[in-house]
């Protein structure tokens, strides 16, 4: 018997960690539909919003104005009455919101929660990429955004001053440029003239942190100017509550994709509850002037100062979130679709292995998979085409994949760069058989791009033609711009994340085949390559982008001198014209052909980038579910979906 | 004394030959190996242009024995060759070989780059051993020699880098020295990452030999001929040199056979995680770790994992079995010439 006794100590000792596991798990009965997001999601904050997986999300728990048709994407009726009431000239919008809207802890929802809502977007502290959404359209707010940063940039840097921290160049520069700089100037030794110059800003930093100024009195004198201000101010913004349920807006200019706008993510309203999480004094501002909210309002569950927890309007709100593993929403009783909503538990479940959810999918654990970018997925879109597997959708999106150029920098890593010169880009763009690329190399039946708008799209807009592969021009080309055959031509750095590999390898062979180039792969880890994108440290590097709205402004938009999506730099004052002309257009057919001309320089004269496809995203659903429509945009809204069990 | 040590020597690489020769494994693997160094050299003068031929139509994924005849054009063009009529046998039969082991997914002949890659896989493990054993005999034999305070320091740092994780070091040591290395090298970006996969790895590989040879050394350095020689005023390089090396030399010799593959095997995960030789240049690693986003679920294109982990495996069986063999060779009392 003695002999027995490790085991009978191993086998009770495994017996316990059993009983542990067991209890310890928990026992939740399974969502009505489970759906898979590859990495998580990034933020529920609407205003930071900038991923499609997040959107999707977004849409589900909240409700805008309008929102999106779940097969076309076509704005309908949503918080608000569809369609609204718009003046002749196109410029005032007067939404009547629903009676019958409600937050899910049953409050109405108010034209107040929207204007919260939009004017987080547009807050220096909380809004973030997509604040130009406001700022090109409605009136006033592009003048409020400024002087908004120009005060809390002074702020920010008067404050350090009273700590005596001492300020950085940027940070004297925006100080320069607030009104109290007269004030300060006086005081200072010598008149400063300061440009947007580092050098003098850093003079301005240091002669600043010497001065003999009082800062703590002349903050405070500012910053209560400034909150004084701030409610005259936004007053002058064209969002008007006319009363609880009417919304006006005024726009700067007709935007025939206005109604469009409303259904996207940052124009979701806002609960008046997450005040209770405003950061800073009486004031609710920071030392800095910013309008700031602790990051845990987006969480569901009572939080600190009486917080209820994340309250959203939407057909769905967030009953528990496991970061990086699931996030489990339920229908809100307050909805008006409550009744009729068949799924009454969603969960959105985190793999961050693609080919790991697929298996999931295969085995039954998921119902829905809203993407699939396996390595294999060629594989998966013969599957679908083929009609082999007729639960395989597959959704032409609103997307192009391209290479950007580096347009600006005339030397990259102690290296010339060939492509300052538009002819060396246009060869190169010549040069590459897209064709192959698409049906060998990827065959996943994506569309060959040769325009940076997918065309067909967008109702109205006639896409230019774009180049088709001509080798003989692109050499002739390359030798016009002094690299004959590619001599002299410096060896490129082709820039690219691992998913690009294949499609990579196969246009440096294009180019060195065709064109004679020397092109050495680089590929980065993806935060990595978002850095030395963002930093212009490449020649040529990936990059894809996808529509926000049905417009195509929101893809040219990308190469307006100066705006923050520009990584190729490229800057053209012809182009720029084009756009502000485009802008300034009330004739809507005259708008898309300067729109189209714009678009011609990029794809048929100077080429920033080199556009190759429009994706074609594989998505599978299962057959027991019914109600989820592939759709340009990729977004899904659940409260239609149910499945049979 | 230190004539009968060099007679020994002598005398003893004979034996050596002839225990090696009677260990049926070792043999074979000599002979295995011997073939696989020799096709991969031969194959150079095609292999070395067509390892990035891409030919993007019916080639891609090709089954292994299927002839792409569109992709002739492309290979003869790397040979800067005309018509089919006017190629040479020997490249004709060149071309033919492209497709028994089948096309990757940009259809490049499969064979065309497993052959580099062992040759490319086996120059990085070799040339990493030799910085192993060079570093770890010299480090190992100074530490034993000078002693005291010296020898713990010494051997104390080997202690602090053996408990840091490999990995982390190589990708340490490849953001450190990639940019000056590179800048350095006039912007040979291919050089400077075999140089850095070399010196990374050999630069953790030399611990064991380290601490193997400071052992031998410590016994030796109490050996009565060592205290002779010191006792007749030799110095420290004099010592290591004439008396110490000579006899350590067994040990190293073995452990350098096997650092090899280990070596090799080590390139391989680092290609096999994507921060070993850059594309298009192929290495066994990398081939592999291409080959393994062909396996899925619904379709395998078996030939894009079989073959290149099968040159993985084979080569390094091989060189186990040739160490396996030496190390009986050189220290007949270690092994009873059992081998499994």
């Amino acid at each position: 018997m003695t002999a027995f006794r490790p085991f009978t100590w191993v086998g009770s000792a495994l017996a316990i960690v059993l009983v542990f596991v067991y209890f310890n798990s928990t026992h939740e009965p399974p969502a009505d539909f489970r759906y898979v997001n590859s990495s998580g999601i990034h933020t529920l904050d609407p205003a930071r919003m900038s991923w499609t997986q997040d959107f999707r999300v977004a849409l589900n728990i909240w409700e805008g104005l309008t929102t999106s048709d779940p097969r076309t994407n076509q704005p309908q009726a949503g918080a608000a009455v569809f369609p609204p009431e718009v003046s002749p000239d196109k410029l005032t919008y007067t939404f009547e919101i629903r009676d019958d809207a409600r937050w899910s802890n049953g409050d109405p929802v108010l034209a107040g929660d929207f204007i919260r809502g939009w004017r987080r977007g547009m807050e220096p502290g909380t809004g973030t990429d997509y604040t130009f959404l406001f700022t090109d359209n409605i009136v006033g707010a592009n003048e409020y955004v400024q002087w908004r940063q120009q005060a809390t940039g002074a702020l920010t840097a008067m404050d350090r001053l009273r700590h005596g921290w001492g300020i950085d160049a940027q940070a004297a520069m925006s100080l320069s440029r607030h009104d109290i700089f007269e004030a300060i100037q006086s005081q200072l030794s010598s008149d400063v003239d300061v440009n947007d110059d580092r050098e003098e800003g850093e003079a301005l930093a240091g002669r600043l942190a010497a001065a003999d100024i009082d800062w703590e009195v002349l903050y405070e004198r500012v910053f209560d100017l400034h909150v004084a201000d701030m409610k005259r101010r936004f007053a002058k913004v064209g969002l008007e509550a006319v009363d609880d349920k009417t919304l006006v807006v005024k726009l700067l200019r007709p935007c025939p994709y206005f109604l469009d706008l409303t259904s996207f993510p940052l124009f979701l309203p806002c609960h008046a509850s997450v005040e209770l999480l405003r950061e800073g004094g009486a004031a609710g501002l920071t030392p800095e002037g910013l309008v700031v909210y602790d990051p845990q309002w987006t969480k569901p569950g009572r939080g600190k100062n009486g917080y209820p927890g994340l309250i959203t309007n939407g057909p769905y709100s967030v009953s528990d979130w496991k970061f990086k593993r699931r996030l489990r929403m339920s229908a809100n009783p307050f909805h008006r679709a409550f009744e009729m909503m068949a799924s009454q538990t969603i969960d959105m479940l985190v793999y961050e292995n693609i080919s790991a959810a697929l298996m999931a999918y295969e085995a039954g654990d998921v119902d829905f998979l809203p993407g699939m970018d396996v390595p294999y997925d060629h594989e998966i879109a013969r599957l679908a085409k083929t009609g082999q597997r007729p639960d395989f959708h597959i959704c032409k999106t609103f997307a192009t994949y391209f290479m950007s150029f580096n347009c600006v920098d005339k030397r990259i890593e102690d290296r010339p760069n060939p492509f300052i010169d538009a002819r060396v880009r246009r060869a190169f763009a010549l040069a590459v058989d897209k064709n192959a690329i698409v049906n060998a190399v990827l065959q996943r039946g994506d569309h060959v791009a040769h325009t940076f708008v997918p065309p067909g799209a967008l109702a109205g807009y006639h896409s230019p033609a774009g180049l088709q592969m001509d080798i003989a021009q692109a050499k002739n080309l390359l030798e016009k711009s002094g690299y004959p055959d590619g001599e002299g031509l410096p060896a490129v750095t082709l820039l690219y994340v691992p998913s690009d590999e294949r499609v990579c390898q196969a246009l440096a062979h294009m180019w060195e085949t065709n064109l004679g180039a020397k092109v050495e792969l680089r590929c980065q880890e993806t935060k990595s390559f978002a850095q030395s994108k963002a930093n212009h440290q490449f020649m040529i590097a990936r990059g894809n982008w996808y529509g926000d709205y049905y417009d195509p402004t929101t893809f040219l938009g990308c190469f307006d001198t100066g705006n923050g999506n520009n990584d190729s730099g490229y800057s053209n004052k012809v182009y720029d014209a084009l756009l502000d002309r485009a802008r300034n257009t009330t004739n809507e057919t005259q708008r898309l052909k300067l729109l189209a001309d714009a678009e011609r320089m990029i794809v048929e004269e100077d080429f920033p980038i080199i556009p190759l496809l429009h994706y074609a995203s594989p998505i599978a659903i299962k057959p027991s579910v019914s109600g989820l429509f592939p759709n340009p945009r990729l977004w899904f809204p659940f409260q239609y979906v149910s499945v049979e069990r | 004394m230190t004539n009968g040590a060099a007679d020994s020597l002598v005398s003893g690489r004979k034996s050596c030959w002839l225990r090696f020769c009677a260990n049926r494994f070792a043999v074979v693997g000599l002979v295995v190996f011997a073939t696989v160094l020799l096709i991969a050299l031969a194959s150079l003068p095609w292999t070395t242009r067509w390892y990035n031929v891409q030919s993007l139509d019916s080639a891609v994924r090709a089954a292994p024995m299927t002839l792409p005849a569109v992709a002739f054009d492309a290979y003869g063009k790397a040979l800067n060759h005309g018509v089919r009529s006017d190629w040479p046998r020997l490249d004709r039969f060149a071309w033919r070989a492209t497709s028994w082991m089948g096309h990757d997914d940009l259809g490049r002949s499969l064979l065309c780059r497993i052959l580099p890659a062992t040759l490319l896989s086996l120059i990085i493990g070799g040339c990493a051993a030799f910085v192993a054993v060079v570093v770890g005999s010299t480090w190992g034999a100074t530490a034993a020699l000078m002693g005291g305070r010296v020898d713990a320091m010494m051997m104390r740092m080997v202690d602090v880098l053996y408990s840091l994780p490999y990995i982390l070091m190589v990708i340490l040591m490849k953001v450190a020295i990639t940019r000056p290395l590179t800048s350095l090298l006039d912007g040979h970006a291919m050089l400077a990452q075999l140089i850095i996969l070399v010196v990374a790895i050999g630069g953790v590989s030399w611990l064991t030999l380290a601490r193997v040879v400071r052992g031998q050394v410590l016994s030796l350095r109490t050996q009565p001929f060592v205290e002779a020689a010191r006792a007749n005023g030799a110095g420290v390089f004099y010592l290591l040199r004439r008396h110490i090396l000579p006899n350590v030399a067994g040990p190293i010799v073995i452990y350098a056979t096997l650092v090899i593959p280990q070596a090799i095997l080590q390139e391989s995960f680092l290609s096999f995680l994507g921060i070993g030789v850059q594309q298009p240049i192929p290495s066994l690693g990398r081939l592999a770790a291409d080959g393994v986003e062909s396996v899925n679920a619904f379709v395998g294109f078996w030939w894009l994992i079989a073959f290149p982990c099968g040159a993985l495996v084979v080569t390094l069986i091989a060189l186990n079995f040739i160490g396996d063999g030496v190390r009986d060779a050189i220290d007949p009392k270690s092994s009873q010439a059992t081998l499994i």
